[in-house]
């Protein structure tokens, strides 16, 4: 491989296996606004040819986050490399895209003059321009709308010129924040397919979503970030695996039974005649049913769930407490000032129904 | 060169401000009204020339048409002068503040470009408008010098024609 030798962090670490090559690496990125701490401690790895998620609520500091990789905003504190190069190196943005989240772009220009400009400061040839412009408008889906006036364009397709012009130079690594935020829902599935169809092609993509059901469909690596903290970091399959909760239709239980149990996992929710246990293993259910049987408890039904996403989600969050379930009865019942997706005047119980349509994490 | 891509847009950007029409219209009925003053101006002087030859004076000695053409023509000219940092404020005012407050910087500093590049663009941007600007009613001063009173400005006052 012959990128292997191009990253720093491969060569850094001589003598021991070659990590994957990272596209991105901090260390403790910070930034403050006066008072105001809009990310706190981000370090991340991002390998390359990954699709990244970086998912959190609105206000966690993703934009920001993005804005110090792009050298959109200075880091207070902290490091970071990108495609093996200090912050704000030119080597490494010839080979960046990025789609802003507040996309904003001269609208009084045609989309082809838009994206030739563009063009342009990626420092593409003229021949390349010509030849580049027409296939990002059409991976996009703007395929013969270049000549109208970006004034025109509804604000799904200013999106897709946005990413358009994200990827016209071809590059090893593209950020995308919120990149579906304008689009309905066929939009977004078109452009989840981009990603896939990029991923395929080696590139690496920065994804930062508030949307669980995005990250979670085309994802490698999630990072859950809240209120400037980086709370969870791993493969999607990491964080899904970490557990599961197992829910328990039982007889009459004493005490020792319900010991029994805890040896287990934790209980996160108890009803009459009804548990439901974390469990790290879902080998360990089996031995659990056995010794429940032992114990002489009648067993009536047992039904291991995978955690979803949103579960893993709202549990790191919300400072992950010991019971999923309460937690999101808390949000029900208790309006917090900021609620799980940062919809702070909505009332919570569509909060709660607007996880369950976006993540039927149960179908997983 | 990436900061002539930043000049290049700049200046057709400037060009869509409607203050910048402002001022080229203000700056017709400013070249429309010199040629009439001009006009005025030159008539005065000849009729007063005739009247004192009539006296017995002879045309003026000190006093030549050429030499209130010259006064006319700096008029113009700081005329012009004004109107061009009228325009270039009405130009260029929180040009930059404006892209960072809008977002369209967002796109274009992540660009390979260095930050001078694109100060340096936005500054030929509108230094090429405000220079064509200038060229532009410095010619109209000229030509009205020209035909009103048959009179171009010479590089140096000492040589005669
Ligand atoms: N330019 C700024 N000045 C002051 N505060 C800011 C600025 N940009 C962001 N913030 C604050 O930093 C926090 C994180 O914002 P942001 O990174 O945009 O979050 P996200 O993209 O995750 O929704 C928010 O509380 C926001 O109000
Ligand atoms: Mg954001």
């Amino acid at each position: 491989m012959a990128q292997l030798t191009r990253t720093e962090s491969a060569e850094g670490e001589a003598g021991r296996l070659p990590a994957p090559p990272l596209a991105i690496e901090t260390r403790g990125l910070r930034k403050e606004y006066g008072e105001q701490v809009a990310v706190h401690d981000v370090t991340i790895a991002v390998p390359r040819g990954e699709v990244f998620g970086f998912l959190g609520p609105n206000g966690a500091g993703k934009s920001t986050t993005v804005k110090m990789l792009l050298g959109l905003a200075f880091p207070t504190a902290g490091e970071a490399r990108i495609l093996g190069q200090p912050l704000g190196a030119v080597g490494a943005k010839r080979r960046i895209g990025f789609l802003p989240e507040q996309f904003r772009f001269h609208e009084w220009l045609r989309g082809e003059e838009f994206l030739d400009f563009h063009g342009q400061l990626y420092g593409l040839s003229r021949a390349e321009r010509r030849r580049r412009i027409p296939e990002v408008l059409e991976l996009v889906g703007l395929g013969g709308r270049g000549r109208d006036r970006l004034r025109t364009y509804s604000k799904g397709m200013l999106q897709r010129a946005g990413l358009a012009q994200a990827l016209l130079n071809d590059p090893a690594l593209v950020f995308l924040d919120e990149p579906t935020s304008a689009l309905d829902p066929i939009g977004r599935r078109e452009v989840r397919d981009i990603i896939r169809a990029l991923k395929a092609r080696g590139m690496t993509v920065f994804l930062n979503s508030h949307l669980l059901s995005e990250v979670e469909t085309v994802c490698d690596r999630v990072a859950i970030v809240d209120r400037g903290h980086v709370v969870r970091q791993g493969t999607l399959k990491e964080l899904l695996q970490a557990s599961l909760d197992v829910d328990l239709t039982l007889g009459a239980l004493d005490d020792a039974a319900l010991r029994r149990i805890e040896e287990y996992g934790a209980i996160v929710a108890r009803e009459a005649g009804a548990l439901s246990v974390r469990m790290d293993d879902i080998e360990e259910v089996p031995r659990l049913v056995d010794a429940l049987v032992r114990a002489g408890v009648a067993v009536y039904g047992v039904t291991p769930h995978r955690r979803s996403l949103e579960d893993v989600f709202l549990g790191a969050v919300e400072g992950e407490p010991s019971e999923v379930r309460s937690t999101q009865y808390e949000v029900r019942i208790h309006p917090a000032p900021v609620g799980a997706f940062g919809l702070p005047h909505s009332p919570p119980p569509f909060v709660l129904r607007t996880a369950y349509c976006v993540l039927p994490g149960a179908q997983r | 060169m990436k900061a002539l891509v930043i000049a290049r847009l700049t200046f057709r950007e400037a060009l869509r401000k409607r203050m910048i029409w402002g001022v080229v219209l203000l700056s017709i009925v400013f070249v429309a009204l010199y040629a009439w003053g001009f006009t005025q101006v030159r008539d005065e002087f000849l009729r007063e020339a005739a009247r004192q030859g009539a006296r017995g004076n002879g045309p003026g000695q000190i006093l030549t048409l050429d030499f209130v053409s010259t006064i006319m023509v700096g008029l113009g000219f700081y005329t012009i002068n004004f109107l061009a940092g009228v325009m270039t404020i009405f130009a260029a005012v929180g040009t930059i503040a404006g892209e960072v407050e809008t977002g369209t910087f967002q796109a274009i500093v992540p660009k390979p470009l260095a930050r001078w590049e694109l100060i340096v663009g936005k500054f030929l941007g509108f230094a090429g408008m405000i220079a064509a600007y200038i060229a532009l009613m410095a010619t109209g001063v000229l030509i009205t010098a020209r035909v009103v009173a048959g009179y171009t400005p010479r590089t140096s006052c000492w040589r005669r024609r």
